[in-house]
């Protein structure tokens, strides 16, 4: 069956059209839920909200652009909800040092599952948010300003500061930092 | 000339990584809140569909009930003539005459004579 197909028999509140579509998309979306929302129970009852949502406002969704893209918004603004109804949003100006923890990539310029978790999971929840929001998802600044309530400039703080805080986990010594930094030049002098 | 990886492309390249299957329960919590979802949507239906019929009802009962008062006020308003055969004569004298005096006109009436005594009619 395809896209379209399962769509539209979702719409009939078809169970098993439903099934199906959850089996296909649950999996990616419970990932963006993880970067969220740390404890994995908290982010597999975000997802089931999330789908609940996603079930029963399909009629919503006009098929102008991707069906992924429509779902994970839906993902993405139910993690939200919850940081915010459990006042983690609150916390998004935060001048904490430094974590001791250090994680080395297990291999160059690889990063497993669980050293990606570990690495956000050491952000205050601010930067996580925003660093998730904004090199993940690809919103503007503007767009996470308006999401999560705070200020542009507090938008583009919270990513320095994110950005800081996993060189220093990651180890990357002076030199390496300036060699990203000329790397990243181009692109981030502009976004950031 | 390769580009250098930066930190957002490490996280970028990598976040397919934490792509998981959700446990068995998950869907049949979904599924179960589906569920009472449709229960709910349609017991709504029903009450709405109840309501508006009461209210249907009581707009048709309230058009009955005022076409029958009208049709009372009709029957309060209409003035029969009186058979004057059927009527006593005596109840009607007394009738006029009680009514000429709320109006505060009273019945002129004979001067009587030495033997006689004024008596209402």
């Amino acid at each position: 069956m395809n896209e379209k197909a399962l769509i539209a028999a979702c719409l009939q509140e078809d169970r098993k059209a439903q099934q199906a579509l959850y089996d296909h998309f649950a999996p990616t979306m419970l990932g963006v839920c993880k970067r969220y929302v740390k404890a994995p129970q908290d982010a597999e009852d975000v997802l089931i909200e999330a789908f609940f949502k996603v079930f029963t406002n399909l009629h919503q969704f006009k098929g102008d652009g991707s069906f992924e893209g429509w779902i994970r918004r839906i993902v993405i603004n139910e993690s939200l909800m919850f940081l915010r109804r459990n006042h983690h949003l609150l916390n998004h100006v935060e001048v904490e040092t430094a974590a001791g923890l250090r994680i080395t990539p297990s291999v160059h310029e690889e990063l497993a599952a669980g050293e990606i978790l570990r690495l956000l999971d050491q952000l205050p929840m601010g930067y996580r948010t925003v660093f998730n929001l904004y090199v993940l998802e690809g919103y503007k600044h503007r767009e996470i300003a308006e999401l999560m309530g705070i200020s542009i400039n507090t938008s583009k703080s919270q990513l320095i500061l994110a950005k800081k805080r996993l060189r220093e986990m990651l180890g990357v010594g002076e030199g390496e930092r300036e060699r990203g930094r000329e790397g990243e030049r181009g692109r981030l002098g502009e976004e950031v | 000339m390769k580009r250098q990886k930066t930190l957002f492309d490490l996280f970028r390249d990598n976040a397919h990584k934490l792509e998981e299957t959700p446990s068995r329960q998950s869907w049949q919590r979904l599924e179960a809140r589906l569920d009472r979802h449709r229960q709910h949507s349609r017991m709504l239906s029903i009450r709405q569909f109840a309501v508006a019929a009461a209210v249907g009802g009581i707009v048709l009962l309230a058009a009955l009930f005022s076409m029958l008062t009208d049709r009372g006020h009709a029957i309060t308003y209409h003035i029969e003539t009186l058979d004057r055969n059927e009527v006593n004569e005596e109840a009607l004298e007394a009738l006029a005459l009680s009514k000429r005096f709320e109006e505060g006109k009273p019945a002129s009436f004979a001067e009587g004579r030495v033997g006689q005594k004024l008596v209402p009619r």
